[in-house]
C-alpha cells in the first residue's frame, strides 16, 4: 500500500535532509506507528505520502513513493485527496465549516459525487465514528475528542484507502485520546483501512500497532512492533520492565503483561515514609471562582511547601487551569484568599504576583516574540524593571540552568517544541521566584525533552520552590510528584500521596500499577530497583539505541 | 423557521426599520424585538459567541460619549470641558449626547440582528447564497470572517502570557510583544488549514473552457468599449456594446455554473413557516409606507433643544413586529 525507496529529502532552507535515504514498504490494512525525537523527520514523512511534500514546502526530493498505486509528486495532494486522508495535531486549525455535518461533507461538495450519494456517503462516515447525536452540532463546542473523530471522519468522507495522523492525540486529555484511538482501531480492524501515525505518547498506541518505524536525524527502521519496542530509547514502562526482566513475547497490553506478571514475585513496596511539613508557600484557602454563570472552583484549598511538587489532575474541564490562573491573579476569585509566604496576596496586582510565582501556560507559544533566546528572557526583566547591569550575568545563568545557553542568539519559534518551552521557562523564572505553576507542560514533548523536564523540575525543588503540575501524564507525576490532587467538577476528590491516589485508581492508575496491581508500585523504575543492584538498573539513557538496528528497507 | 432566506429577509427588515428612524422610542422597541427574538433561540448555549453581546450594548454609550466630546451643538449645557484640552474643549450639551446615543442605538440594533442571524445560520448556509462558480471564493472569504472571534480569543491567551511576564502596555512598541505572537499565530493556523484543505481535495482545478473563457474576455472587453464609446461619441452607442458585453457575461457565468463541478450536500426547502416568515418580513418593510399613516413621527432631531419625541402606535407595532421569528420558533416546537 505505502512504498518508499531510498527517498532522501531537504527543505528548501535546510542545512540536513529532513528524510534521508528512507526505504520502507507498508502492507495493506495495516496500522503503524512512527516515533522519534521532535525534528526527526515524521512529519515531513507523512506530508511525502499526499504531495504536501514538497508541493507546499518546496525542497529537494529524491528517490520514488508509491501510495495506494499512485505517485504522491505527480498527483499534488489534490490529487491524492482521494487515496490518502490526512488528521494533523490541532482539531480546531483543520475546520472549515463550524456545523459537524457540513464539515464532514465539505470535501464531497467538489468531489463530482451526487447529491444523494453525498448524502449516503455524510450518513455512513457520522455511523462509522459515531457522531450521529453530534450532527448539528457547532464543532467549536465539542470535546477535543469528538473534534478530532469530527476531523478523522472529514478526512474519510472521500473514502481514502490509507489515512495518515501526525500526532492526534497531542493535544487530549486521556479519555480523549482513548476515544480517537479506540475509533482509528475499529476503523482498522473492521473496515481494513490502512493507517500511519506518528507519535509520542507509545503507552497510548504501541497495543494498538502492527508496524513500528522508529526515526532518526531523517533515517527510518522498520520493523514488527513487538520486534522493535525493545530497543526505543524512551519506551513504556511495560516495555522497559518486560525487556529488564526478559518477558519474551513481548507484552504490549496490560492484559499480556500480567499474564508474566503474575508469575513474577514482587516485594511489596514499602509504606511510604511520612515527611516533615514543609514550610507552606501557596496557600490556596477556600477559593470559589466562575466563568460566567458557571460555577469552575467551589471552596478549592491547597498547600504547597518549599521543595514539593504538587500535581493537579482530573479530567477537561475540571478547573486544574482555572486554579493555576486564580492563584497569579489571572482568573477573578469570588470567595477565599491566596496566601504566599504567610502574606495575603488576594490584592497583589497579575505583574507583581508573577515576579514571585512563575507561570508556564498550556501553550508557550503565546508568551514568545523576541528576535533572540536572550531577548526573550530580557524582555521579563525589563517588564519588571530590573537594573540593566544586572540583566546580562541574570540571563547568562538563567540560560545555563536550563542547558539553552547554546541557543542565546537563536529565534525561540525556530526551535523544537521542548526548547521552546525551555525558553519560556527562563522567561518565568528568570525573576528568582519561590514557587512555580505548570499547566500541562508535557503535552507535546518527545521522550527525551520530558525527561529534561523532569531533571529540571527535581532541581527546582532541591533548590527548594514550590511546584504545582498541572498533567494529564499520570507516568510523569507518579515518577516526580510528592502529592497528588484529583480535581472533578471544580472540587478536590481525591489528595494524598502518589502511591493513596493512583495505585488504585482506575483512571488515574500508572501502567506499573496496572501490572502489579496491589503492590503499591507505580514506576519501572521502583519495580527495577527492587530486583538489581542500582548500577544495573534500567533507565532511558542505557537503553539500546534504536538507530542501531539494521535498516529493512 | 428552517430556510436561510427566512433569516435573511428578517435581517433586511429589521435593517430597513431601523435605518428608516431615528426616534429613540422605535429604535429601542426594535432592539427589545431583537433581544426577543435572541432569547427564544434554542440554540444560544451552541454559541461560543454570546459573551460579545456585552460588546454589542457597549455601541451606545461610546456613541453617545463620542458625540458628546466632538459636537458643539445644543442649547443645553451639561458642563464645559476647558479649551486649552485639544480637540474636545467646549461646552457638553445633552443634545449632543442624546445624538449620539440615537446612534449608538441604530448599530447596536443592526449588530444584534446581524449576531442573531449569524447565530442561526452556519457558514454552509452563507455560501449557499453565493453562486456556485464563486464557490472556492465564498469559501475563502468566509473562512477570513471566521477568524476574527478565533484572533479575539488568541489576543486574550497572548495578553495573558505577557501579563504574567510583567508586561504592561504603555507606548506604541510595548504592542509589539501581543502583536507578534498574534501574527505569527494566525500565519500557523492559515498555514495548517490551507495544508487541510488541499489534502482533502479542496480547489482541485478544473480544466479551464477556452470558450467561456474566451466570453468572459469578449464580454468584458465590450463592456469596456461601451464605457469609452461616450467620449468619442453619444451614449446611446456606448450601449450599443454595453448590453452585449453583460449578456455574454453572464452567459459564460451560467455555463460556468454547470461545469463548475460543485454540487450542494444540502438544499433547504421552503417550509410553511419560512413562507410566513417572508409574508412577515415584507410586511414589516412595507408597513410604515402605508398612506393612512403620518410618517412624520420617525424622524427626530434633538438640537437645537431637546424635546419628547412623538410615538405612534402604528409604527409602535411595526417595530415590535420585527419579534416575530421569537413566535414563530415557539409554535415549530410544538
Amino acid at each position: 500500500m505505502i512504498e518508499l525507496q531510498h527517498v532522501t529529502f531537504t527543505y528548501p532552507d535546510g542545512r540536513a535532509p529532513a528524510l534521508n535515504d528512507v526505504s520502507l514498504v507498508l502492507a495493506p490494512g495495516g496500522m503503524s506507528v512512527i516515533t522519534g525525537p521532535s525534528g526527526c523527520g515524521k512529519s515531513t514523512l507523512l506530508r511525502c505520502l499526499n504531495g504536501l511534500v514538497p508541493h507546499y514546502s518546496g525542497g529537494h526530493m529524491s528517490g520514488r513513493i508509491r501510495v495506494a498505486g499512485q505517485d504522491p509528486i505527480a498527483e499534488s495532494p489534490h490529487g491524492m485527496a482521494r487515496h490518502v486522508g490526512m488528521v494533523q495535531q490541532d482539531p480546531e486549525a483543520q475546520f472549515v465549516m463550524d456545523v459537524v455535518e457540513d464539515e464532514i461533507a465539505f470535501a464531497l461538495e467538489t468531489s463530482g459525487l451526487s447529491r444523494s450519494a453525498m448524502r449516503m456517503r455524510v450518513e455512513e462516515t457520522l455511523d462509522l465514528l459515531q457522531l450521529v447525536p453530534l450532527r448539528r452540532r457547532q464543532v467549536l463546542t465539542l470535546s477535543g475528542g469528538e473534534k478530532q473523530k469530527v476531523v478523522i471522519a472529514a478526512a474519510l468522507a472521500l473514502r481514502p484507502d490509507v489515512l495518515i495522523l501526525d500526532e492526534p492525540t497531542s493535544q487530549l486529555d486521556p479519555q480523549s485520546a482513548e476515544t480517537v484511538l479506540t475509533a482509528l482501531a475499529g476503523l482498522n480492524n473492521d473496515l481494513g483501512l490502512t493507517i500511519l501515525l506518528s507519535e509520542h505518547r507509545l503507552d497510548r498506541v504501541l497495543q494498538f500497532a502492527d508496524t513500528l518505524i522508529v526515526m532518526r536525524a531523517g533515517a527510518a527502521i522498520t520493523g514488527p512492533t513487538a520486534q522493535l519496542a525493545g530497543t526505543l530509547a524512551h519506551p513504556p514502562p511495560i516495555i522497559q520492565i518486560a525487556t529488564a526482566m526478559g518477558w519474551s513475547p513481548l507484552p504490549l497490553t496490560i492484559k499480556r503483561g500480567r499474564a508474566h506478571s503474575e508469575r513474577t514475585r514482587l516485594a511489596p513496596a514499602p509504606a511510604a515514609r511520612a515527611k516533615a511539613p514543609a514550610r507552606p508557600i501557596l496557600e490556596v484557602i477556600g477559593v470559589t471562582a466562575s466563568h460566567g454563570t458557571n460555577r469552575v472552583l467551589n471552596h478549592v484549598s491547597l498547600i504547597a511547601g518549599a521543595g514539593e511538587l504538587t500535581a493537579l489532575m482530573g479530567r477537561n474541564g475540571s478547573g486544574k487551569s482555572t486554579l493555576l490562573r486564580s492563584i497569579v491573579g489571572l482568573q477573578k476569585v469570588q470567595h477565599g484568599s491566596i496566601r504566599m509566604a504567610g502574606h495575603d496576596i488576594s490584592r497583589m496586582p497579575v505583574a507583581e504576583r508573577c515576579r514571585h510565582i512563575a507561570y508556564l501556560p498550556q501553550d508557550p507559544n503565546a508568551m514568545l516574540f523576541a528576535p533572540t533566546v536572550r531577548d526573550e528572557v530580557a524582555a521579563t526583566l525589563r517588564n519588571h524593571q530590573v537594573p540593566v547591569t544586572e540583566e546580562r550575568g541574570l540571563i547568562t545563568r538563567m540560560l545555563e540552568t536550563l542547558g539553552i545557553d547554546h541557543l542565546a542568539n537563536a529565534y525561540p519559534r525556530d526551535l523544537s517544541t521542548g526548547e521552546r518551552q525551555r525558553v519560556a521557562l527562563a522567561a518565568i523564572l528568570v525573576t528568582n521566584p519561590i514557587a512555580l505553576l505548570l499547566d500541562e507542560p508535557t503535552r507535546g514533548l518527545d521522550g527525551s525533552a520530558k525527561h529534561a523536564l523532569g531533571t529540571y523540575l527535581i532541581s527546582c525543588q532541591a533548590r527548594g520552590l514550590a511546584i504545582v503540575l498541572v498533567t494529564h501524564d499520570t507516568e510523569f507525576a507518579a515518577e516526580l510528584a510528592d502529592r497528588v490532587i484529583v480535581l472533578a467538577s471544580g472540587e478536590v476528590i481525591a489528595d494524598g500521596s502518589p502511591h493513596d491516589v493512583l495505585a488504585h485508581s482506575p483512571v488515574f492508575s500508572t501502567q506499573v500499577a496496572k501490572l502489579f496491581p496491589g503492590s503499591g508500585w507505580l514506576t519501572a523504575t521502583q519495580v527495577l530497583a527492587t530486583r538489581q543492584p542500582a548500577s544495573q538498573t534500567l533507565s532511558a539513557e542505557n537503553q539500546t539505541d534504536a538507530v542501531n538496528l539494521t535498516h529493512n528497507g | 423557521m428552517r430556510h436561510p432566506l427566512g433569516w435573511v429577509a428578517w435581517l433586511a427588515a429589521c435593517s430597513a426599520s431601523v435605518w428608516r428612524t431615528r426616534n429613540p422610542l422605535y429604535l429601542i422597541l426594535a432592539v427589545l424585538a431583537i433581544v426577543l427574538v435572541r432569547n427564544s433561540s434554542k440554540t444560544e448555549s451552541d454559541n461560543p459567541s454570546v459573551s460579545s453581546w456585552r460588546w454589542i450594548f457597549a455601541m451606545v454609550p461610546i456613541s453617545a460619549l463620542f458625540n458628546a466630546l466632538w459636537t458643539r451643538v445644543g442649547d443645553t449645557r451639561l458642563f464645559v470641558l476647558p479649551d486649552w484640552l485639544p480637540l474636545v474643549g467646549g461646552a457638553i450639551t445633552l443634545e449632543a449626547l442624546t445624538y449620539g446615543a440615537q446612534n449608538g442605538l441604530v448599530l447596536l440594533a443592526l449588530l444584534l440582528a446581524f449576531s442573531v442571524v449569524n447565530q442561526h445560520l452556519s457558514i454552509h448556509d452563507w455560501i449557499s447564497f453565493v453562486p456556485r462558480v464563486f464557490h472556492q471564493l465564498a469559501v475563502v472569504v468566509t473562512i477570513a470572517v471566521t477568524y476574527v472571534p478565533l484572533s479575539i480569543r488568541e489576543i486574550h491567551v497572548i495578553r495573558d502570557a505577557q501579563t504574567i511576564r510583567g508586561h504592561q502596555p504603555r507606548g506604541a512598541r510595548d504592542w509589539v510583544p501581543l502583536f507578534v505572537p498574534l501574527l505569527t499565530g494566525a500565519l500557523e493556523r492559515a498555514l495548517t488549514l490551507s495544508e487541510s484543505m488541499a489534502a482533502r481535495g479542496f480547489a482541485a482545478p478544473v480544466k479551464p473552457s477556452w470558450s467561456l473563457q474566451g466570453s468572459v474576455i469578449a464580454g468584458a472587453a465590450l463592456i469596456c468599449l461601451g464605457g469609452l464609446t461616450p467620449m468619442l461619441s453619444n451614449q446611446i452607442h456606448g450601449l450599443i456594446f454595453i448590453l452585449p458585453g453583460i449578456a455574454l457575461v453572464v452567459i459564460a457565468l451560467l455555463f460556468s455554473e454547470r461545469r463548475s463541478g460543485v454540487v450542494r450536500y444540502e438544499v433547504q426547502h421552503l417550509w410553511r413557516m419560512d413562507m410566513l416568515a417572508l409574508f412577515l418580513s415584507v410586511v414589516v418593510v412595507l408597513l410604515p409606507m402605508a398612506p393612512w399613516l403620518d410618517s412624520r413621527s420617525l424622524v427626530y432631531y434633538p438640537y437645537p433643544v431637546l424635546t419628547a419625541p412623538a410615538f405612534d402606535p402604528w409604527f409602535g407595532g411595526g417595530m415590535m413586529l420585527i419579534a416575530f421569528p421569537a413566535f414563530l420558533a415557539k409554535r415549530s416546537h410544538i
